[in-house]
């Protein structure tokens, strides 16, 4: 790090998702690929004369939805643009995205140290094709499956300054895009990329240096390393008295060192303009209260919720919201039975080891089944062994747990003369508990508890018992 | 009886009240493409409209019901799909391309029982104003084979005035309908945008772009566009045009001062004039003014070459166009199959699209031209309060011989003056022949209507064809 | 770099040396012509066009895709299932 401690690191993100929609963003083939080559393709997204894009109002409403998880102004007025290239898993030879009017702009998320990166804008845009090389004498097949997938790109402004940042940048947007439902952000499958743009700025200088671009990093720990990596190869660019060239580079995850990719012998000139098939689209305050009411409390928010509402420790507050689907279930739970610390040791301790993915799951219980189980113990209706059997048993069957627990004979069915009885029996037996009961009752009630519970084959409700014995002692 | 002297509407009641068979219509007029082959305005005959002429024809014997076009041969503009027949923009590029779809206006013109007879010549890419710049060798104009039918839809026009047809398709992106309508003699329309849907035909320039029918007379004009209109899903840029009848029992005509000074500059033409003077028995006719009327040609000339440039893009020598032999790379597969592919013209204007959007011109061009097309809009809008309709020239003057401006493209361009207006500002347009000139050829009168207001136009044009009796053809 | 070869390499297309002087001449010409708009002294308040809403949308339903054959069939080149290009280098 001797290089680097000259400079202050300057990093900007350029974040592509792919949105949740059932639907491409200009045509109805579906959004899902990875089928057979081609076959999830129609005129449109195969860019076919005469076709035309219809944009999928949808795709349009996830990309607010995403805009006001961030802070952004949602736009009145929003054009779609075309940008221009030639490539091959681009059908139309040019994309369809937005430039001067995008849905969302500006906006902010807040590191943990009390940082704030602000967002430039969000846009929402179409995925290309995919592209295999097959070799020089062969040569690269396109398919066009992918072609058309709605995606949103979201760009801050320059202001994080590590990879550490970064990486935690991209988790609480990763975390937000999923718990909103906007996007499943799979980053081994490309549902979320990062492009990254670093330069190196001399500590105490306003001046930036030039700036590089390192495209299609689709893990945490490539952003992490490609960012450290770049940021020591400026700085040792600049101690031998180098230049830093702009360009685009490659990171190779293998090799854990980046390359310039081939460069283009003239600058690329997009010519972006309107795109005359889709007309600008009009916004309305309606609209965004529509999607605002479909939005839920965000990760952090519901942790601190958790922790000041609930009283849990900041660990069950941290796991039960490392998913939405978990945050949802443990606060339906709660609904049905509001015991909230106990809930979370049931769901943290028995309910998460039955998962064995734990990227994509459903509890195998739900919501109303749990809560009753957890309530029927904490009732002492039945204990907590017992419990967890119930709980195999309602896996198992999907029987409602009050009924089954009757079926299975768990329940607590000894009556209050039964109990009764046995306490008179153990009066006329053992004189001397009744005489330790006056003097020191909390030294003999575990006793008297345990002779009747022994006696019931631990059926006995024990708060009854309890209640029994100060009636009758 | 000789169909080929009849209109739609004659035609179609013949076949409906069993005067005419189908069969024997479609036989006629395949007859006739045969036998003015050398035209070129017809470039395919389809062979298999004469089966279904017979199922038409079985229908009307079993009595079913008819569509509103049952058993009118029609022809279309080269550039419409229509599945699994070929489609080629009479360019040598598309040679061998089989549409893989249909376009809505065909859908529509089947549904109705229609019967899709061939496809005709046009300028490359719809891109002239003589069809001249085509790959099936230019078209010549049926009234006088030495001249062009005009461009670029000149092979439905003069397939419709030389009794090859009674009805064909053609588009018009600047005047590819009205202008070779004028110089055929027949009638020709370019509705409101949006009016009719796109989908299925090769774009040209995206925003500009109507399919419309060509026809021998008016009421057979309306009927057919009537059939073609409707809000399309698959076009997101089509409108509800309801044709409202805002009709009147006198009307005000508008002449515009600007285009009058335009025309008198070029043009000794008398016959304007005198046609004027006899209309004031029936028409109220006041001058109108819209300041920057006459900019719309420079306008149209930056943005319907930047559109076509980007619409064109896709044709690559990859997925539909020819691909060049001895390609080395992909980029000499993309820059070797559209140099052999695309005709002089065609890439003209692509390079010059390619200036107005390119970086650094884009705003003084393109953004520019768009804000001149609004402005535009607002005049003829407020010209509108004032009167009913524009009335003026198509063309400067009568059909050009072949070859007469092919090396001036500039001189081309002027050609559509007086047709280009309501392109850029999607109003509706109607060509009427009303005169014939010295050297025999036709004179094309033209009506410019408010937006959505095509009822009144033709309503206007029908008077306007009462009054001049005698001197129309 | 010379314009008229900065827009043949945006267009993908080359010309011959001869077909170059022609054509340079004739854009020239149209370039003088379309001028007159980069001249013009407009008003404000022309920057946008009328909106649709959002209601005005597609939905979100999925329609039939079409068959592997009928996207490829007027490909010049294809292999498995795919379009065929000479090698993309990166």
């Amino acid at each position: 790090m001797s290089f680097l401690e000259q400079y202050d690191v300057v990093i900007g993100l350029e974040i592509h998702a792919e949105l949740n929609t059932k639907t491409k963003v200009f045509c109805g083939c579906k959004n899902q690929f990875g089928q057979t080559p081609n076959t999830n393709t129609c005129p449109v997204c195969t860019g076919m004369p005469g076709a035309l894009p219809i944009l999928n109002k949808h795709a349009v409403e996830l990309a607010i939805k995403s805009g006001l998880s961030f802070g952004c102004a949602i736009s009145p007025y929003s054009v779609f643009e075309r940008k221009n290239y030639f490539y091959p898993d681009l059908s139309k030879a040019y994309q369809i995205s937005q430039l001067v009017y995008p849905l969302c702009v500006g906006g902010q998320i807040t590191l943990d140290n009390g940082k704030t990166i602000r967002l430039n804008r969000i846009h929402l845009e179409e995925d290309a094709g995919k592209l295999t090389h097959l070799g020089k004498a062969t040569g690269s097949l396109v398919d066009y499956n992918r072609g058309g997938t709605p995606l949103i790109e979201m760009v801050t402004e320059p202001d994080l300054s590590s990879a550490n940042e970064a990486v935690e940048f991209l988790k609480k947007v990763r975390e937000a895009l999923i718990f909103e439902e906007i996007a499943n952000c799979k980053m081994e499958e490309g549902g979320m990329r990062c492009d990254v743009n670093l330069s190196l700025k001399k500590k105490g200088s306003k001046e930036f240096g030039t700036r590089t671009e390192m495209k299609n990093l689709n893990s945490f720990k490539s952003v992490q390393r490609a960012i450290e990596y770049e940021a020591e190869r400026q700085a040792e660019v600049l101690a031998s008295g180098g230049v830093i060239v702009q360009e685009t580079r490659k990171w190779d995850d293998e090799r854990g060192e980046s390359f310039a990719m081939r460069s283009k012998e003239q600058a690329q000139d997009y010519r972006y303009f309107p795109d005359p098939d889709l007309l600008p689209i009009e916004i309305s305050k309606q609209n965004i209260e529509h999607i605002k009411n479909e939005m839920v409390m965000l990760p952090s928010d519901r942790r601190k919720r958790y922790m000041e509402e609930f009283g849990l420790p900041e660990y069950d507050a941290q796991i039960l919201t490392s998913t939405r689907y978990i945050s949802d279930y443990f606060e339906n739970c709660v609904q049905h039975f509001n015991a909230p610390k106990k809930i979370s040791n049931w769901i943290m301790v028995d309910l998460l080891k039955l998962v064995k993915d734990q990227e994509e799951f459903t509890f195998p219980v739900s919501e109303q089944h749990l809560s009753t189980i957890i309530k029927m113990v904490e009732e002492k209706t039945i204990n907590k062994t017992v419990g967890l059997q119930l709980l195999d048993k309602v896996i198992e069957t999907g029987k409602e747990p009050v009924s089954l627990a009757k079926e299975m004979n768990l329940l607590v069915t000894i009556s209050d003369e039964q109990i009764v009885d046995l306490l008179e029996k153990l009066k006329s037996e053992n004189a001397k508990v009744v005489d330790d009961y006056k003097k020191t009752p909390e030294k003999v009630i575990g006793f008297i508890v345990g002779f009747v519970m022994k006696n019931t084959g631990g059926k006995a409700n024990s708060n009854r018992v309890r209640e029994l014995i100060a009636e009758k002692f | 009886m000789n169909f080929s002297e009849l209109t739609v509407l004659q035609i179609k009641d013949l076949i409906a009240t069993k005067k005419a068979t189908c069969e024997e219509v479609v036989k006629h007029f395949i007859k006739v493409c045969e036998d003015k082959k050398d035209l070129n305005a017809v470039v395919e005959i389809f062979y298999d409209a004469i089966d279904r002429a017979k199922e038409i024809d079985q229908k009307i014997a079993k009595g079913e019901k008819l569509g509103a076009l049952a058993g009118v041969p029609v022809a279309i503009k080269d550039n419409i799909l229509y599945k699994g027949k070929k489609m080629g923009c009479a360019s040598k590029f598309l040679q061998g391309f089989v549409a893989p779809y249909t376009s809505t206006i065909v859908e529509k013109l089947l549904k109705e029982d229609a019967i899709i007879i061939g496809r005709t010549n046009m300028d490359e890419f719809a891109m002239g104003s003589s069809c001249e710049n085509t790959c099936y060798g230019a078209c010549h104009n049926a009234l006088n084979p030495d001249y062009v039918a005009g461009g670029s839809s000149g092979g439905s026009a003069s397939a419709v005035a030389g009794g090859l047809v009674p009805c064909a398709i053609g588009t018009d992106t600047g005047g590819s309908i009205r202008q070779p309508a004028s110089l055929c003699g027949i009638v020709g329309v370019k509705p409101t945008y949006g009016t009719v849907s796109r989908f299925g035909i090769v774009a040209f320039a995206s925003s500009l772009d109507q399919a419309s029918p060509f026809t021998k007379d008016l009421e057979s004009s309306l009927y057919v566009l009537k059939i073609m209109a409707g809000k399309d899903a698959h076009d997101g840029t089509t409108i509800d045009n309801q044709f409202q009848k805002n009709l009147k029992s006198k009307y005000t005509l508008g002449i515009c001062k600007q285009l009058m000074q335009a025309y008198k500059n070029a043009s000794n033409d008398k016959h304007f004039d005198e046609t004027i003077e006899k209309l004031k028995t029936k028409f109220e006719i006041i001058e109108v003014d819209v300041p920057h009327i006459t900019n719309s040609l420079a306008s149209y000339y930056i943005l319907a070459p930047a559109e076509a440039t980007s619409n064109l893009a896709r044709f690559d020598g990859v997925k539909y166009t020819r691909r060049a032999e001895n390609t080395k790379d992909l980029e000499s597969v993309y820059v070797k199959s559209r140099s052999e592919g695309f005709g002089k013209e065609v890439k003209r204007r692509i390079m010059l699209g390619n200036f107005v959007l390119s970086s650094g011109y884009f705003d003084a061009y393109y953004n520019k031209a768009k804000k001149v097309q609004r402005l535009i809009r607002q005049e003829l809008k407020e010209a509108f309060k004032n009167c009913d309709a524009i009335i003026m020239p198509t063309t400067f003057g009568t059909a050009f011989k072949l070859g007469e401006k092919l090396n001036d493209p500039l001189a081309m361009y002027l050609e559509d003056l007086f047709t280009v207006p309501a392109n850029i500002a999607g109003i509706p347009a109607l060509s009427v022949p009303y005169a014939t000139a010295e050297n025999g050829l036709p004179l094309g009168m033209q009506f410019f209507a408010d937006e959505k207001e095509e009822e009144k136009m033709y309503d206007i044009a029908k008077t306007f064809e009462q009054t001049i009796k005698g001197g129309a053809l | 770099m010379n314009k008229i070869e900065h827009l043949e390499y945006l267009s993908k297309l080359e010309f011959s040396g001869e077909e170059k002087e022609k054509f340079e001449k004739e854009f020239e010409n149209i370039l003088k012509f379309v001028d007159e708009i980069a001249s013009l002294e407009l008003p404000d308040g022309l920057d946008k066009d009328t909106p649709i809403t959002l209601d005005e949308l597609r939905a979100d339903e999925p329609q039939p895709s079409i068959p592997q054959e009928d996207a490829l069939a007027n490909a010049p080149k294809q292999k498995d299932g795919c379009y065929l290009t000479p090698l993309v280098v990166e």
